[in-house]
């Protein structure tokens, strides 16, 4: 077993016991946002070595010459792991050995690449001299030139003609201008506005197909046996690895560069060393997947005197948005990523523990059960260093066991010092828990302003004539027009 | 590539402006064009034309002179619309039939999949054989007739140029490969791509014969006669058969897919003219109405925007033209000269006088000189507008009973609307605007509005009992009132007193 350097993990020991449940990811659209692979990975939260080492990775790969390289990387690793699940699985001798030469080809070309990319920073230096050390032994070398040799031979056997007749099939090397070429041409000579379109797709031929081709080009599917008979030993399938490792830096990556374009700020948040969650400017990143231009920011604070709050405020009017940007920005912080805001610090929580309504899951218990359910389970897993966020948890029930339960769940929360915010409808709670709501522009039609406070807006009056209502005041033409009016 | 006789270009083809609908009710448009185009769809259609004014000169003219070749000749339009009519119709039969197919592929599998793609290739090799020849047919047609107008001829020489082009030829003979048969009646050759994983992923037909023909030929012995060395045969089990027939159906659907391509390039190059006809036919009625009762008409000599030009001697209101009492020598003529320079015209006058009449007929020669109509006058110079606009006072039961400002407010939004859209060279029409409060109010509101169209160099006739506005405009704007004597319709310059 090679022990390839991991780009996530100064230890192997550090990956996290618990990862967060999947109801996290979803309830926060992280799969979404990054991808499944990403997404995988940020299942591990951190602890302040590996956050600090991972900043301090994403810092290096926001350079674009790194990031350029990375993406190179990542391209031949997927390369590497989509051969690497048609190599496991081939049907004959022959295709196994074709798609070895194919797939160390990719493997080669991903250690090369891997070897010069030149990372500085501690996870992606160790990676980097890891295998600029393997691609300098002589034994990686002479394997290398091997397969540029028996690769070339693939492009070979590309083109085989069959002659299809009744029960028969015949195979050759020859080749024809095809009938749809040729109706191209014809387009193009008579100068019409046609689409090309040619077949997309991928089909594993059969073993007898195979031995057919290699009738037809027994050289070069010797060469492919002989390659495999050498150099299989050398290639380990735990190389793989590094496409989810990769996917994650890229993706988040990707969707930083995404936001960025719509004025959103990002920052690589201080470790706390007391327990607080404190941000500036924090934004909901999952709004990028709506295609939303202008995305509100918000300020987070959760600290040891005031660690959890209600969220309260008309529907629409950004709870569960702001809800999410809490849960988002903890998450991302927690794996070491750049967050969604102005000016952060934060604790390395033990884990991020979600509550959100969902419709379509139970089918064999009713809602109240269900909520329950998933409440016992976040209950059994959350220590007190986790953050736990409750959107709209027990709505549904009647009036009155919603009240009794919510009531009754804050207090335990209290109680436990908990960290977290807990979205709700109840107004009549009697409680000390601090509220936070939502502030809408009751002079502009009540108007959602997307901001989180926990001050209340304030009723104003709209008055003006009509003309001035219009915009078709002299003043207001003449600034809008830019001409003087008499 | 798409033809049309409508559009020199079609990248100037617009959508029917929406704000027309309201400038079109005002101005009774549907009910002249009802008078003399009684069929719904056609009058509707023509309608349509008119509320997509066109932007250039040379658009202009472009439907102006292919009007006149159908005015010409009378058998070159019905059998034009005839032919065209039927090769639209094609894409309907063409849809059902491809439908039709996809049953067949029900049952799964690849030899179903075959066959269904078969068909398809079929459906599609029948219309390309088709609408191949309907190009031979428009240039018959086309060739029978004098033609001056540049549509026309661009469609006669384009059907020239393609039916002796020999590509032309070769796209029908390769869709006469596939018009009889099953794929189990032919020896096919395919030509496959594999990639560095030794997966399929690509096929293409390069040779197709039916078994007949090798055998009359003896073919058959040849092949296995000469078959080289090198080839080798597989003998087809089930799971091969798979992989031959996959091959094959990507084969052909590669095939089919080039064919529908090329078949549909060549459609839509005439698609949609048939409905293009139903303006011209609308036109020629227009034309035709026009000259049966006397009223005397002319193309207009389109000018450009920066003109800002519309000058029409003995200009006639189309609506009243169509009022079946009146013939053309009944309807008091106008005459109107407004060139570049001018701002507009104010017009008063007491009321029934003919002052909306007046109004009516110029923003009508407008829209139709715009839409490469001939318009009601002895002659006439029109420059094209970029945004044509109108604002009627609106009946008084539109609005809430006795709420002035209510109904005041209607109006202003509407303006706002108006002001939204503006732009250099254009040609706004008023009503009687901002009359429905205090006199003082509107003429305050209106003068703003008028002094934002001189700023942006717009023109504009507004008829309006806002008499204050004569004396504060006198130098400015040019005057004029309808005459109640002897002269009564007709415009004459006002004086102020």
């Amino acid at each position: 077993m090679m022990n390839y350097p991991s780009i996530l993990f100064s230890q192997m020991n550090t990956k996290s016991t618990t990862p967060l449940m999947q109801d996290v990811i979803e309830d926060l659209k992280l799969d979404k946002l990054i991808g499944d692979k990403a997404s995988r990975c940020m299942r591990y939260v951190c602890g302040k070595t590996d956050i600090l080492a991972r900043q301090a990775a994403f810092k290096e790969l926001e350079d674009r010459k790194k990031a350029k390289a990375a993406a190179c990387i990542y391209e031949y690793i997927s390369d590497v792991c989509k051969k690497n699940s048609l190599y496991c699985s081939s049907s004959c001798v022959d295709e196994r050995n074709a798609l070895f030469v194919s797939l160390f080809y990719s493997y080669c070309k991903f250690v090369k690449e891997a070897a010069s990319s030149g990372f500085e920073s501690p996870l992606l230096s160790r990676f980097s001299k890891y295998f600029s050390v393997l691609s300098s032994e002589k034994e990686f070398i002479d394997a290398d030139a091997a397969v540029q040799k028996a690769y070339a031979l693939l492009g070979e056997i590309s083109g085989v003609s069959f002659n299809i007749l009744n029960e028969s099939l015949t195979l050759t090397d020859g080749h024809k201008k095809s009938y749809a070429e040729k109706l191209y041409e014809c387009a193009d000579e008579l100068e019409l506005d046609v689409t090309k379109r040619y077949g997309n797709f991928s089909y594993a031929l059969t073993p007898k197909i195979i031995e057919g081709i290699k009738k037809l080009y027994p050289s070069q599917f010797s060469a492919f046996a002989e390659f495999y008979s050498r150099f299989s030993g050398m290639y380990n399938e735990s190389i793989t690895k590094y496409d989810d490792e990769l996917a994650f830096y890229i993706s988040v990556l990707g969707i930083v560069e995404k936001a960025k374009a719509l004025s959103v700020l990002f920052t690589y948040p201080s470790v706390s060393d007391k327990k607080e969650y404190i941000c500036r400017n924090a934004y909901d990143l999952s709004l990028i997947l709506k295609n939303e231009k202008s995305i509100v920011p918000n300020d987070i604070s959760l600290t040891a005197d005031e660690p959890f709050f209600f969220l309260t405020g008309a529907n629409g009017g950004g709870k569960t948005t702001y809800l999410r940007a809490v849960g988002l920005n903890l998450c991302m912080f927690l794996s070491g990523c750049p967050i969604s805001a102005e000016a952060a610090q934060i604790y390395p929580f033990s884990g991020v523990f979600t509550h959100f309504p969902h419709d379509e899951r139970f089918e064999d218990t009713g809602r109240f059960l269900d909520e329950q359910i998933r409440l016992d389970k976040i209950f059994s897993i959350a220590d007190n260093d986790g953050v736990i966020l409750l959107n709209e948890t027990f709505s549904t029930t009647t009036e009155e066991i919603a009240l009794r339960s919510t009531q009754a769940l804050a207090e335990k929360l209290q109680s436990e010092g908990k960290f977290g915010i807990y979205i709700t409808h109840q107004h009549a709670l009697a409680t000390n828990i601090p509220s936070l709501s939502v502030i809408i522009d009751e002079s502009d039609s009540n108007r959602r302003t997307y901001k989180v406070s926990r001050s209340k807006g304030k009723k104003s009056s709209f008055a003006g004539d009509i003309l001035r209502k219009y915009a078709l005041t002299r003043e207001q033409l003449g600034e809008r027009f830019g001409v003087c009016l008499k | 590539m798409k033809y049309s006789l409508l559009y020199k270009d079609l990248s100037g083809q617009t959508q029917p402006l929406s704000e027309f609908d309201k400038l079109f009710y005002d101005l009774s448009v549907d009910k002249a064009v009802s008078e003399f185009c009684p069929f719904p769809k056609r009058a509707a259609y023509f309608i349509d034309v008119l509320k997509c004014p066109v932007s250039s000169v040379d658009d202009i003219v472009f439907r102006q002179d292919i009007l006149k070749d159908f005015l010409k000749s009378g058998k070159l339009l019905s059998d034009m619309k005839l032919i065209f009519n039927r090769y639209d119709s094609i894409r309907s039969d063409w849809n059902q039939l491809r439908q039709n197919v996809f049953p067949a592929a029900a049952s799964g599998g690849y030899s179903s999949l075959l066959e269904y793609t078969y068909s398809q290739m079929q459906v599609t090799a029948t219309f390309t054989r088709t609408i191949i020849s309907y190009l031979r047919s428009f240039l018959s047609v086309l060739e029978e007739a004098e033609l001056n107008s540049e549509g026309l001829k661009n469609i006669r020489d384009y059907c020239r140029t393609m039916t002796d082009n020999k590509a032309f030829d070769e796209i029908y003979t390769i869709a006469s490969l596939f018009q009889y048969h099953t794929p189990e009646q032919f020896r096919f050759i395919l030509h496959t791509h594999t990639d560095d994983t030794l997966r399929l992923i690509g096929s293409e037909l390069t040779d197709i014969t039916d078994k007949d023909t090798l055998h009359s030929a003896g073919i058959i012995k040849r092949i296995f006669a000469s078959k080289k060395e090198k080839d080798i045969s597989v003998a087809l089990g089930d799971t091969e058969s798979d992989d031959a027939l996959f091959a094959l159906n990507e084969a052909l659907r590669s095939t089919a897919d080039a064919l529908f391509a090329v078949t549909s390039a060549v459609y839509e190059l005439f698609f949609g003219i048939s409905n293009e006809f139903m303006f011209y036919d609308a036109a020629v009625s227009y034309i035709r109405f026009l000259e049966q009762k006397s009223v005397s008409y002319v193309f207009p000599k389109m000018l450009e925007q920066y003109e800002d030009c519309f000058y029409a001697k003995e200009l006639r209101d189309l609506i009243l033209c169509c009022e079946s009492t009146h013939k053309g020598e009944d309807i008091v003529p106008n005459d109107i000269a407004m060139g570049k320079g001018d701002r507009g015209i104010l017009i008063r006058g007491s009321n029934g006088s003919g002052k909306t009449v007046f109004l009516r007929s110029v923003a009508l020669a407008q829209i139709f000189a715009q839409a490469g109509l001939p318009v009601c006058a002895d002659e006439a110079h029109i420059s094209i507008r970029t945004l044509i606009c109108a604002h009627f006072s609106s009946a008084e039961e539109e609005f809430r009973e006795g709420d002035i400002a209510g109904r005041f407010e209607g109006e202003v939004q509407q303006i706002a609307a108006i002001v939204d859209k503006l732009k250099p060279h254009s040609l706004i029409f008023f009503n009687e605007t901002f009359q429905t409060t205090s006199y003082d109010e509107g003429t305050d509101a209106i003068y703003t509005i008028l002094s934002l169209l001189e700023g942006l160099g717009i023109q504009f006739i507004f008829v309006t009992h806002l008499t204050n506005l004569f004396g504060i405009l006198s130098n400015e704007v040019r005057l004029m009132e309808t005459d109640t004597g002897i002269n009564r319709y007709k415009l004459r310059e006002a004086s102020i007193q």
